[in-house]
């Protein structure tokens, strides 16, 4: 059950996230939990996407929000709040998986969703689902992350652009692959 | 089309023309439902909640890091520009006193400002480079030797001018 919202609250609620910004860079801390609550499920959402355990999007996702504070005074407003902080977490991913490489065989990373048995159709379309999630998790990074952003997070082709820093047409021809490729490990063959 | 569906980039009209022809022929009928599944599928995982009480952990961490400060980097074309703006007065202040002199001691002064602040850029990016936890406060600390040496080089700069002056 929430609380109801204060005045203070309320006013935050109004400010953009440019406001909240320049409040967080004089000094009004506090701010910042705004600008977090914005952000956190797609944040979240992008870091569990790809590494697939919640012990490590649970870990990454502190580190990711304490990046983007010591950052803020770096933020461009000439792009979305949304895609600069898209781009500090899929870094932080990249960052979690070379120290993992050289610990974890990345095979075993994987963990299982929380599927549990139910009905047979629900369970088949889970079944299907984790398929079709460990068919993109074995993707390249290069592959993988533009189907994620893409299929998972609704991203649009510019916004993924931006996040990736790479031009709309790599962005597009690097999706276009991806799913031959997710195609092809799913046995599905497509033209 | 079918990847451009995927795309959410068809038209209707196109849409429509795709889905009468995978309608008529089986097999474009069997790849076309195969990939709807598996990126349909993608498209619905319900998305994760975070934990509440990781907001918390993140505000307690961030009390007790420093305010974070504007990065000056935004700022350099202003400054940039206010040292174009400088020398061009210098030049154009004395005009017919010498102007091959002051156009050079323009230049130098332009020139200093430029080569401080690439020396800076390429010494916080090293920095950053070999220790990351220290990148930020690398960056502003070195973009505060630009505002210096960019003042210096300026103060060089008019002080080549004022010679050119007095033996004018």
């Amino acid at each position: 059950m929430s609380r109801p919202r204060t005045r203070r609250e309320n006013v935050r609620l109004e400010m953009t996230d440019a406001n909240i910004i320049a409040e967080c860079l004089s000094g009004r801390t506090e701010a910042f939990a705004e600008l977090m609550a914005r952000y956190r499920r797609i944040v979240y959402n992008v870091i569990f996407n790809y590494t697939g355990s919640r012990d490590d999007s649970d870990d990454l996702f502190q580190e990711v929000f304490i990046r983007i504070y010591r950052s803020l005074g770096t933020y461009d407003a000439e792009y979305q709040f949304s895609t600069w902080a898209i781009r500090i977490a899929v870094n932080a991913c990249f960052d979690w998986r070379k120290k993992r490489r050289e610990t974890v065989p990345i095979e075993s990373a994987a963990e299982v969703s929380d599927a549990r048995p139910g009905p047979e159709e629900q369970y088949i379309a889970e079944e299907q689902t984790e398929r079709v999630l460990e068919a993109v998790r074995g993707l390249p990074d290069m592959y993988r992350v533009p189907v994620q952003l893409f299929h998972q997070q609704g991203l649009s082709y510019r916004e993924i652009a931006d996040v990736l820093k790479q031009p709309e047409s790599i962005v597009k021809n690097r999706l276009y692959r991806a799913r031959l490729m997710l195609a092809s490990k799913l046995n599905v063959e497509c033209g | 089309m079918m990847m451009r569906f995927f795309d959410r980039s068809l038209g209707e009209e196109q849409t429509a023309s795709l889905r009468r022809h995978v309608g008529e022929c089986a097999r474009c009928r069997a790849r076309f439902d195969r990939l709807l599944a598996a990126l349909g599928s993608l498209e619905h995982v319900p998305g994760a909640e975070p934990p509440a009480g990781l907001d918390e952990s993140v505000m307690r961490a961030v009390r007790a890091l420093p305010v974070p400060a504007p990065e000056l980097a935004g700022t350099a074309p202003v400054f940039a520009a206010a040292g174009i703006l400088l020398a061009l007065a210098f030049a154009f202040a004395l005009q017919g006193n010498g102007p091959v002199e002051l156009m050079l001691a323009a230049a130098n002064t332009l020139n200093g400002v430029v080569a401080e602040a690439w020396k800076t850029q390429l010494a916080a990016d090293f920095i950053g480079g070999l220790f990351p936890g220290i990148a930020d406060a690398a960056g502003r600390m070195f973009w505060n030797v630009v505002l210096a040496g960019g003042v210096s080089s300026m103060l060089v700069g008019l002080r080549s001018a004022v010679a050119v002056l007095r033996k004018v």
